[in-house]
């Protein structure tokens, strides 16, 4: 997503150096208003279990929709026509699959005060060896994910000041921000600061689609044009584009849904009452976010025709440059737009760290390494470890490695190894230990292999034939080993409710 | 006693509405050349896409709001003041003892 703007030079950087100071002040104030927040794991990580309607909405908001969904997908929708239009649904499909485990794990989260998702797998299976392997899996695909956003950012970064700001700077400036505010505040300033963010986001967005209505015509004369020039982008899709649609709702519902982050936020609700408004809110802003950026890359087809695949990386970048030659208004409209592509990077790399921290707190070094530690010194443990995480990552996103640099690519593919222990260990009394245990880490395995490899049978996604073994592995196990009496009355007890 | 719970995915029309709203938001069920018809410069067959999307965000509302109710607010209390995160872990050990 690298975007040269040639309009944005001193401007993006006052607005970048804004937007710095604004989100060190919400640390501040999340600091001050809960002092000694710090020595308690609930209070740094969950914001205290006491997120508020709006705060929480934003704060799956900033997790589900990141820049790229603002840069990356009008060029794919550019490419590929209104049979692009499954980034609406998918992001509907999210909350679809909460539905099916959100509700009991919010009331186990309740019960038993559960922090991470690490926690509740603990509880569930009371197995050293498959609470630290789950752990691993997590940690190491946020370490990933949490890469990715760093170069993404590095590269907002450079784009947006047209190159003043050199990448390396871009990025060292920003993390150093974000991990002072999220030391500041905990989830207290993740969430207040993915509030701001994400209406930065929606203002550009918004802005970008009324400038692009207005200066580049609107959807009728972008299908008018597709109908002379490349009819079949405005047909529905053929066989293969079908089983694309079909994969792509199926895989981005349950792997978003499943991301650690986003579980966890599950915990931090403060009713249920709260959590269950959130859900709503999310399920109408697919057509306000995905919706508005597919329009922009609809409506680039008729303004910047015949660009090439890589030409068209460059779309949004193109029509901003082009927004912003118009007017004043325009102008910093687009400059606060790529201010908010950026904020909603750093709010969901914010996010990602701070799970990560919280995973090391209470799963292994509280968990495992030192259990007697104070929650300070536990929440400390999180901070400095998370620290070390971000100084490697770093140095890995500036010299990145010639040889196995796909073990960096990782992340979805092994975080959704964990999802039948978390998800079939909600339901299923009768689920075997040793069976989870073999099955993750099994899929895990299958499916960083075939990644490494480049292997896609069928044309199916690594990831998913991972967990496809993984899942055999758990069902079939689970019949023909079964579980015994102490371990299926420990289920019952966690996860047994009388139902109406 | 055990805590109670109402849950969408124990529910058959929850599933049953699911599915049906899954199996039309893939567009199969059109004419390869369906996009020569348009509203406004969209063609109908995404607007009955994005028709399909919005009613399943109206289906998930109706879920939330009358297929899940748990009774973990009342039981376990609400989320602030419920003091520091010793008392919860003596909470939890509670609860597994």
């Amino acid at each position: 997503m690298e975007v040269e703007l040639a309009f944005s030079g001193w401007s993006g950087i006052f607005v970048l150096a804004l937007y710095g100071i604004l989100m060190l002040g919400v640390g501040l104030f999340a600091f001050l208003r809960n002092r000694g927040m710090r020595e308690s794991l609930d209070e740094y990580y969950l914001g205290g279990r006491g997120l508020g309607v709006m705060v929480l909405f934003f704060t799956f908001f900033a997790t589900q929709y990141s820049g790229n969904t603002v840069i990356g997908y009008p060029p794919t929708a550019y490419r590929m026509g209104y049979q692009y239009l499954v980034s609406v649904p998918f992001f509907i499909m999210i909350i679809m699959v909460y539905l099916f485990f959100a509700p009991r794990l919010y009331a186990l989260g309740r019960r038993f005060s559960l922090l991470t998702p690490v926690d509740w797998i603990e509880l569930r299976f009371r197995s050293k060896k498959v609470s630290i392997l789950a752990a691993i899996l997590m940690l190491y695909g946020l370490a990933n994910y949490l890469l990715e956003q760093f170069v993404a950012i590095g590269q907002g970064v450079s784009g947006l000041t047209g190159g003043t700001i050199p990448y390396q700077v871009g990025v060292i400036f920003f993390i150093i921000i974000m991990v002072a505010y999220s030391w500041l505040g905990g989830m207290r300033s993740v969430a207040y600061t993915d509030t701001i963010q994400g209406l930065a986001l929606l203002f550009g967005v918004f802005t970008l689609l009324i400038g692009s209505l207005y200066y580049f015509g609107g959807l009728p004369s972008a299908a008018e044009y597709m109908q002379a020039s490349a009819p079949e982008k405005l047909n529905p899709p053929d066989s293969a584009g079908l089983m694309r649609w079909f994969s792509l709702l199926v895989l981005v519902g349950i792997g978003a849904a499943i991301y650690p982050h986003a579980v966890q936020r599950i915990f931090s609700a403060k009713s249920e009452a709260t959590l269950k408004r959130s859900f709503i809110r999310m399920a109408y802003m697919p057509f306000l976010t995905a919706g508005v950026v597919f329009m922009v890359g609809i409506i680039g087809i008729a303004a910047f025709p015949g660009l090439s695949t890589a030409d068209s990386e460059q779309l949004v970048g193109m029509m901003a440059n082009a927004l912003a030659n118009q007017n004043a208004f325009f102008y910093w409209a687009m400059v606060l737009l790529f201010g908010g592509v950026i904020a909603a990077i750093v709010s969901t790399a914010d996010s990602v760290l701070l799970t990560f921290s919280s995973i090391i707190s209470n799963d292994l070094y509280g968990r495992y390494i030192k259990p007697d530690a104070s929650e300070y010194q536990k929440v400390l443990a999180g901070k400095l470890i998370g620290l070390v995480a971000v100084v490697i990552l770093i140095v890995i996103a500036w010299y990145p490695p010639a040889t196995l640099y796909q073990i960096f690519v990782l992340k979805f593919e092994v975080l959704i190894q964990v999802a039948p222990a978390l998800i079939l260990g909600l339901y299923w009394t009768r689920l075997n230990t040793r069976a989870v245990f073999i099955g993750m880490l099994a899929g895990a395995v299958m499916a960083g292999v075939f990644t490494l490899m480049g292997y896609r049978p069928l044309g199916i996604y690594s990831g998913l034939w991972g967990l496809l073994l993984n899942t055999a592995i758990c069902v079939i196990g689970t019949l023909m080993a079964g579980v015994d009496a102490a371990g299926r009355e420990h289920a019952r007890k966690v996860i047994g409710f009388r139902y109406d | 006693m055990k805590p109670e719970m109402s849950e969408p995915v124990r529910k058959r029309r929850v599933w049953l509405g699911f599915i049906v709203l899954f199996v039309l938001i893939n567009p199969w069920y059109f004419a390869s050349d369906a996009g020569a018809t348009r509203l406004m410069g969209i063609p109908l067959w995404a607007l009955m896409v994005l028709g399909v999307s919005l009613a399943l965000s109206i289906f998930i509302t109706w879920t939330i709001n009358t297929q899940w109710q748990t009774d973990s607010d009342e039981r376990y209390g609400g989320g602030k003041g419920r003091g520091d995160g010793h008392d919860s872990d003596g909470a939890r050990r509670d609860e597994e003892g």
